[in-house]
C-alpha cells in the first residue's frame, strides 16, 4: 500500500518533468491483471437496490415482482414483507387472465411459499391446461406448462388422466420443434431457429416430464440430452475463457435479451432439466460451466432490472445445481510483504461466494512474471482453514524474491462424485514485496581533466542526512550506491531519478542506469551548461528510488550544490517558465466567450419611412415621364399564341422577383435555386416566343 | 455676359431640337437611367445624411441602381439604329440579354442584402 501511494505521489512528480510518458508506461505495466472475483457483498447491496418494492407489495409487474423476488432469493438476506407481496400476488391471480401472468404469479408465490385458498388455484389449473391445449408456439407452451408444475399438487386424481394426455401431446410438439444443431424454432410459422427458444423449450419439457413422470419417456429424454450436447458443442467463447450461447436473429425479432438472455435460458432450462430426469444423463463438461461463470461474473452488476434478474438467475443456478457447481479462485490480497511475512491466502468459492466442501488445492506452478525462470513453487498442497473457504500457504521463503509471480492452481476434490469444480488450471498473480537495502550512497566531485576526486563524502541511507558541496564547469558529479533485494540479489526499480532543483525552481531530471547492483551517475556540467541555462547557484539534489515491490520507496534530500557556471552567451535558450504547480498547468484554460457585433446605433423610424418615400419618388418621375413622352402598350399582343407567351413572360420575371423577395425574407440558396432553375425556363421558352413574335413583325414591318 | 446667355440659350435649343429627333423608344430608355440614377442618389444622400449602417443593405440597394443603370445604358447601345456596331443585333436579342442580365444581377443584390 505505501509503495502505491508512493508510485501516485512520484507520478504526479514525473508529470512534472519531461520524461512523465515514460514513468506512464513503467507504471502501467505494473498493473495487475483483473482476476475473476465472486460476486461481493458490495456487488449484492448494490444489485439489491435495483429492486425497488412498492406500497401494493409488488415491484411492478406480475413479471417484474418474479424477476425481483428470485434475485432477491438469490442475492440473499433480504428482509422482505412476506405477507404484503402475498396478497399482491392472490389478487393478481385470481384477476390474471393469460398464462404468462399466472406463470409470474405462481413462481413467485413459490419463492414466497404463499398460501392461497384451494378453490382459487383449482380454477386456475383448469385454465391452464385449456391454454396447453391449444399451444402452437413454445411461449404457449412454456407458460402453463411452468406454472401447471408450480400447483402440481392441485390436480386431481380424475382430471389426471386428462392432463397427462395433454401434456404428452405438448411434449410431442415441443419435441417437433427441435432442430438438428440443438436449437429450437419458437413455432411451426418461423423458418430460422432460436438458442433461447431452446431454453425454454428444454424446461417446458423437463417440466412436461415432472408433471407425467419419467416413465416410457426414455427417447424423449435422449432427445434432449443430445439437443443439450449439440448447443454446448456450438458455444461461444471469449478471450478471457467466458464463454456464452450467441443471439440468433430470430430472437432479435421476438423479444430479444441479446447473448445474456440466451445463455440465462439455456443454462435455467439445463438445470431444471438435470434436476428432473437425473444429472448422470447429462455429459457437459466442467470447464463449460466454469466458461459460463466467467461470462456471467465478468460483466459485472447489471444495472437494468431485467438485465439483471437473467444474470443473478443464471448465477444462483451456477451456486447451486445438480449438475456441475464450478469454483472460483480469488486472492483476499494479492500483495505479500516480506516484512510482515506473509502468508499466501486463497479463497475458493462458488460464483456466490459461499464455501465449498474441503478441497485439496495445489499450487502447480509459480513463475516470476518478469524473467521465465524456472517456478519457484511445484506441487505444493495448500493447507485449508477453518469454514470451507480459504487456503494458505507458506509462499515466502529465502528463494521467494520481491517481484511478482504468476501462480497456477489445481483443485480436486477427495470425493469423485463432488459437483464441485473448477473446470480447468486457475491462475493468479501475486506481488511480493519487501524493504530494499541502499548502501555504500557516495556523492563525489570529479576533477574533469585529472580525473581525481576533489570532494567525496558518503552518506548514510538510514539516516536520510544531507552534505553541502560545490562545483564548477570543469567538474563533474558523481553519485553512485548499491540495491540489493532482501534475498542479497540485484534490485532494478522501474523508477531512479536524480532530481537537480535551481533557486528559482528551473528542474533537471535524470535516470541513474545500474550495473548489477551498483547504481552510478556522472554529471558533466562542461556538456550540461546549455541544458542547465547557464544557470549558476543553489541547487537541491533529491534522489527518488520507487518500485511496486518496494516497501521504503525513497525521495531522499541528498543536499546542496552550489554550481559555478560561465556566463549565458547572447541568444542562449531562456529556461521556460515554471508553472506555479502541476494543477495550475494542468486546469483547464478560461473558457472563451463568443461576443456578437453588438447593432450599430439606428436612426429613428420616421427618417427611414421618410426616406422611404424619398426613394419611390424617382419611379414616380418616371411613370410621369412616360405619360409625357407618349409611351403606351399598343405593340402588345392582342390574341393567340402571341398573347399567351406575353402574359407567360411578364409572369415569369415578376415570380422570379418575388422568389427573390421570398429569398430575402426566408428561403435559403438551394431551394431558392431549385425554383429560379424552374422559373428560368419558364420565362426562357415564354421570352423566346413573344420576342421572336416581335421580331417577326418588325421585320415584316421593315420589308414592307 | 448676354451674349453668353444667348450662347448657352442657342446651345440648349439645338441640343433639345437635335435629341427632339431620337426615337422614342430610345427616350424611354433614357427615362429609365435617369430614374434608376436619381434612385441611386437619394440613397447617397440618405448615407451622407443617417450613416451607412447596415452596411451591405446601403451597398446592394445602391448598386442595385447603378447596375440596372449601366444595363439600361447597354441596352440603349444595342437597339440604338444609329450605332452601326450591333447593326446586326435585333433588338428584341438586346432585351432579352438585359432581362437576363438584370435577373442574375439581382440575385446576387438580394444574396448580399442580407
Amino acid at each position: 500500500m505505501a509503495a502505491a501511494v508512493w508510485n501516485a505521489r512520484n507520478l504526479a512528480k514525473c508529470w512534472e518533468s519531461a520524461i512523465g510518458l515514460a514513468c506512464l508506461v513503467l507504471l502501467c505495466s505494473t498493473v495487475p491483471i483483473l482476476a475473476l472475483h465472486p460476486l461481493s457483498e458490495a456487488d449484492k447491496a448494490a444489485a439489491r437496490q435495483l429492486f425497488v418494492l412498492k406500497d401494493d407489495g409488488s415491484f411492478g409487474s406480475s413479471e417484474e415482482t418474479y424477476h425481483a423476488l428470485r434475485s432477491l432469493q438469490v442475492l440473499g438476506n433480504n428482509n422482505l414483507d412476506t405477507s404484503l407481496t402475498c396478497g399482491f400476488i392472490s389478487t393478481s391471480l385470481t384477476s390474471s387472465k393469460n398464462a404468462k401472468d399466472l406463470f409470474y404469479d405462481l413462481k413467485a408465490a413459490e419463492i414466497l411459499q404463499c398460501e392461497f385458498a384451494e378453490d382459487a388455484v383449482t380454477g386456475v389449473v383448469s385454465g391452464l391446461l385449456t391454454a396447453a391445449k391449444e399451444a402452437t408456439s413454445i411461449l404457449d407452451y412454456f407458460y402453463p406448462v411452468g406454472a401447471l408444475v408450480s400447483v402440481k399438487e392441485y390436480l386431481s386424481e380424475e382430471n389426471f388422466e386428462d392432463a397427462k394426455a395433454t401434456l404428452d401431446v405438448a411434449l410431442e410438439s415441443i419435441k417437433a420443434l427441435g432442430q438438428s444443431d440443438g436449437t429450437w424454432r419458437y413455432s411451426h410459422k418461423e423458418t430460422d431457429s432460436s438458442v433461447k427458444a431452446a431454453g425454454l423449450a428444454l424446461e417446458a419439457a423437463a417440466g412436461i416430464l415432472s408433471l407425467t413422470g419419467l416413465e416410457s419417456k426414455g427417447s424423449e429424454i435422449n432427445y434432449l440430452t443430445s439437443a443439450i450436447n449439440k448447443l454446448f458443442d456450438n458455444i461461444e467463447s471469449y478471450d478471457d475463457g467466458a464463454q456464452y450461447f450467441d443471439e440468433r436473429s430470430v430472437d432479435k425479432v421476438s423479444g430479444g435479451g441479446g447473448p445474456l438472455a440466451a445463455t440465462s435460458t439455456v443454462l435455467r432450462g439445463v438445470s431444471v432439466l438435470a434436476s428432473i430426469a437425473g444429472s448422470k444423463r447429462l455429459k457437459v463438461g466442467a470447464d463449460k460451466f466454469a466458461g459460463l461463470a466467467t461470462f456471467f461474473l465478468s460483466m459485472g452488476i447489471l444495472e437494468n432490472p431485467a438485465e439483471a434478474y437473467l444474470q443473478l438467475d443464471a448465477l444462483g443456478i451456477l451456486d447451486d445445481n445438480s449438475l456441475i457447481v464450478p469454483l472460483i479462485l480469488s486472492l483476499p490480497s494479492s500483495v505479500l510483504s516480506r516484512t510482515t511475512n506473509d502468508k499466501l491466502q486463497v479463497a475458493i468459492t462458488t460464483v456466490l461466494g459461499s464455501g465449498t466442501p474441503p478441497l485439496v488445492v495445489t499450487i502447480k506452478s509459480a513463475v516470476p512474471s518478469n524473467e521465465k525462470s524456472n517456478s519457484i513453487w511445484s506441487h505444493q498442497k495448500l493447507q485449508a482453514l477453518e469454514g470451507g473457504k480459504f487456503y494458505s500457504f507458506e509462499f515466502l521463503s529465502d528463494k521467494t524474491d520481491v517481484g511478482k509471480y504468476d501462480l497456477n492452481f489445481e483443485i480436486s476434490s477427495p470425493d469423485k462424485l463432488s459437483r464441485y469444480a473448477a473446470g480447468g488450471p486457475l491462475a493468479s498473480t501475486v506481488t511480493v514485496t519487501g524493504k530494499i537495502a541502499i548502501s555504500d550512497v557516495e556523492v563525489a566531485v570529479v576533477d574533469s581533466d585529472t580525473g581525481s576526486a576533489d570532494f567525496i563524502t558518503k552518506l548514510d541511507s538510514s539516516k536520510l542526512l544531507s552534505t553541502t558541496i560545490s562545483a564548477n564547469h570543469l567538474q563533474k558529479l558523481k553519485i553512485s550506491f548499491e540495491m540489493t533485494s532482501p534475498s542479497h540479489a540485484p534490485f532494478n526499480p522501474q523508477q531512479v531519478f536524480l532530481k537537480l532543483t535551481h533557486e528559482s525552481k528551473v528542474e533537471q531530471l535524470y535516470l541513474i542506469k545500474p550495473s548489477g547492483k551498483h547504481f552510478e551517475l556522472t554529471l558533466d556540467f562542461l556538456g550540461l551548461v546549455e541544458k542547465l541555462y547557464y544557470l549558476s547557484g543553489q541547487y537541491k539534489i533529491q534522489l527518488i528510488i520507487g518500485d511496486a515491490t518496494m516497501e521504503n520507496p525513497l525521495n531522499w534530500d541528498l543536499g546542496s550544490l552550489e554550481l559555478d557556471l560561465p556566463e549565458a552567451p547572447e541568444g542562449a535558450i531562456k529556461p521556460r517558465e515554471v508553472a506555479a504547480d502541476v494543477a495550475s498547468k494542468y486546469a483547464p484554460k478560461p473558457e472563451i466567450a463568443h461576443i456578437f457585433r453588438l447593432p450599430e446605433k439606428r436612426p429613428a423610424a420616421q427618417i427611414s419611412a421618410g426616406f422611404l418615400i424619398v426613394t419611390l419618388l424617382p419611379l414616380l418621375g418616371f411613370l410621369f415621364g412616360l405619360r409625357f413622352l407618349g409611351a403606351n402598350l399598343k405593340g402588345f399582343p392582342l390574341s393567340g399564341l402571341p398573347l399567351l407567351s406575353a402574359l407567360g413572360f411578364h409572369a415569369g420575371i415578376a415570380s422570379i422577383l418575388l422568389l427573390y423577395f421570398l429569398f430575402w425574407l426566408k428561403l435559403n440558396l438551394f431551394v431558392t435555386l431549385k425554383l429560379l432553375g424552374f422559373l428560368g425556363l419558364f420565362t426562357v421558352v415564354t421570352g423566346h416566343f413573344i420576342l421572336s413574335h416581335l421580331a417577326d413583325v418588325s421585320s415584316k414591318v421593315k420589308t414592307a | 455676359m448676354g451674349k453668353a446667355d444667348n450662347d448657352v440659350g442657342a446651345l440648349v435649343a439645338s441640343l433639345r431640337s437635335a435629341y427632339g429627333s431620337t426615337p422614342t423608344k430610345l427616350k424611354i430608355i433614357d427615362l429609365y437611367v435617369v430614374y434608376a440614377i436619381s434612385t441611386a442618389l437619394v440613397q447617397v444622400i440618405y448615407m451622407g445624411l443617417v450613416g451607412t449602417f447596415p452596411f451591405n443593405a446601403f451597398l446592394s440597394g445602391l448598386l442595385s441602381s447603378i447596375g440596372t443603370a449601366v444595363l439600361a445604358v447597354c441596352l440603349r447601345m444595342q437597339v440604338n439604329k444609329e450605332n452601326k456596331e450591333f447593326k446586326d443585333l435585333s433588338p428584341e436579342r438586346a432585351f432579352a440579354d438585359f432581362v437576363l442580365c438584370n435577373l442574375v444581377l439581382h440575385l446576387v443584390i438580394m444574396n448580399f442584402l442580407g
